[in-house]
């Protein structure tokens, strides 16, 4: 076959990276170098006890006093942490992005996990929660149902979404930190990531961000507190509170 | 129409009220999928942001990536380096500009010898440097020739003459200009210096000139007798060698 027939009957398509020219063109430049000053934690106060305290499996009762059975209390879970929401030294912690409950267990293994990897000499880690108080109630395995409420199991902490768990500072920088932090967070029993004070404070700026520029003027809280749709026939009492934010 | 007004009054009507509490029980670690008509809802109310990039002119859009533009850092430590030759600038009385080959670490290490034994100092500076010292100056001009490797002497006398027997030695050392008593002079304004004479020899030199008329003259006057001067000891001493 003629090969300039050939040519001109097929189509080539060469790929695109031999033909474009390269956006960036790199040579070599000795300057001075620059070693900018380390940042100084003067400020930092190291307390005492740089590791975190020993949390009990029970809560303290007087003697003579039966220890009380408690409601679920589902709601204590529900919706976003208004109060213990900041880290109070600005440094770094840990902040829980859902809604669960602390057992024992699981503060053993923060206590460890972050007492074995900090230096007390310029670091300290202090707990944003209480020991577990709230009771949860088992039956036997097998038994039927009535007979009363079970027996309590075990204790809990209850915990909301955007609550601090544990605040580590001292002498460091977050990239020492974050491992170890991170590692402790995957473990927990709801979704948590370790956070820093400029992370917080970045993330605020982009939430602030979000609601101004967002191009949608039927947001969820517009939808549901104008009833559009009639979506008020189906909206359960939390969602009249969180706005469609939280479950 | 009778029979079914009866009809109607026979039957009875109870309204139903049903009286509905929610269940409330979630499980927050594993949440129910919505219902359809919530999920619609939550769909239809999904924000949306206008796209950064829409009002970009091409250039702006360009994909360089900006993080590897390196910023001017103010860096103390190089403004206390400018400052130190700006002063070597100002006290020096003869700055040479050389471009450097590629030698040895040994060669210039000699060079650097060398020059100390001159009483000079070599110095290399960055451009950055240079320009942080030099620039809004009567010195600017420097940064015009500091293209690639640039190597700086400075000499507190203006000595020339050690200059350049240094320099040859050296052929890596490129001279290119320099500054003489803080004017700037070129390669070849550099040897025509070297080969001006020290003071008083260019004025006995200028004296000389000066006198040459007169000196001519008398020497036109008395070429005769001169040289029936020299002829007359030639022939005393052919007499002395004969005896």
């Amino acid at each position: 076959m003629n090969i300039q027939k050939f040519l001109l009957t097929r189509r080539f398509e060469l790929p695109a990276k031999l033909l474009s020219v390269p956006a960036v063109s790199v040579f070599q430049s000795c300057g001075m170098k620059h070693f900018p000053a380390p940042p100084t934690y003067d400020h930092v106060e190291i307390p005492e006890r740089p590791k975190l305290r020993f949390v009990d499996k029970v809560p303290y009762y007087a003697p003579g006093i039966k220890a009380p059975k408690m409601q679920k209390k589902l709601r204590l879970m529900r919706g976003p942490e208004t109060v213990h929401n900041f880290l109070i030294h600005k440094q770094y912690g840990i902040m829980a992005l859902g809604g669960g409950r602390l057992k024992w267990q699981h503060f053993e293994m923060m206590r460890l996990a972050i007492g074995r990897k900090i230096d007390p000499q310029r670091m300290f880690a202090v707990w944003r929660v209480d020991s577990p108080w709230q009771p949860l109630t088992r039956k036997g395995q097998g038994q039927r149902m009535g007979g009363g409420k079970g027996a309590i199991d075990h204790y809990v902490t209850p915990i909301k979404a955007g609550r601090i768990i544990v605040e580590v500072g001292g002498k460091c920088e977050y990239k020492e930190v974050e491992g170890f932090l991170r590692d402790v967070a995957m473990k927990l029993p709801f979704q948590a990531m370790a956070v820093s004070q400029e992370i917080m404070d970045k993330e605020k700026k982009e939430e602030e961000w979000r609601e101004k520029n967002n191009q949608n003027y039927y947001t969820m809280k517009y939808v549901m507190q104008n009833n559009l749709g009639g979506c008020q026939r189906w909206m359960s009492p939390f969602d009249f509170k969180f706005l469609g934010k939280y479950l | 129409m009778a029979l079914a007004v009866r009809g109607i009054l026979r039957e009875r009507f109870y309204p139903v009220v049903q009286a509905k509490r929610f269940r409330g029980k979630i499980n927050i670690q594993r949440p129910k999928p919505l219902h359809f008509d919530r999920a619609v809802f939550t769909e239809l109310t999904k924000p949306w942001y206008l796209n950064p990039k829409r009002l970009k002119t091409p250039i702006e859009l360009c994909s360089k990536p900006t993080d590897k533009i390196i910023e001017d850092v103010d860096n103390p430590y190089q403004r206390i380096i400018a400052r130190e030759l700006r002063e070597r600038f100002d006290q020096s009385r003869l700055i040479a500009f050389y471009h450097r080959n590629s030698m040895n670490s040994d060669q210039q290490y000699k060079a650097y010898v060398a020059f100390i034994k001159a009483k000079m100092h070599i110095k290399t500076y960055g451009k950055k440097t240079l320009e942080m010292a030099v620039k809004d100056t009567k010195f600017e001009p420097v940064l015009d020739f500091y293209v690639s490797q640039n190597v700086m002497v400075f000499s507190p006398e203006p000595d020339i003459k050690q200059l350049l027997k240094v320099t040859k030695k050296f052929p890596q050392m490129v001279l290119l200009a320099a500054i003489f008593e803080g004017k700037f002079i070129s390669k070849d304004e550099v040897m025509e210096l070297h080969l001006i004479p020290n003071l008083q020899t260019a004025q006995a030199a200028l004296v000389q000139t000066l006198n040459s008329a007169t000196t001519t003259l008398t020497q036109q006057l008395n070429s005769h007798q001169n040289t029936l001067v020299s002829n007359l000891q030639e022939r005393v001493k052919q007499l002395e060698e004969h005896k």
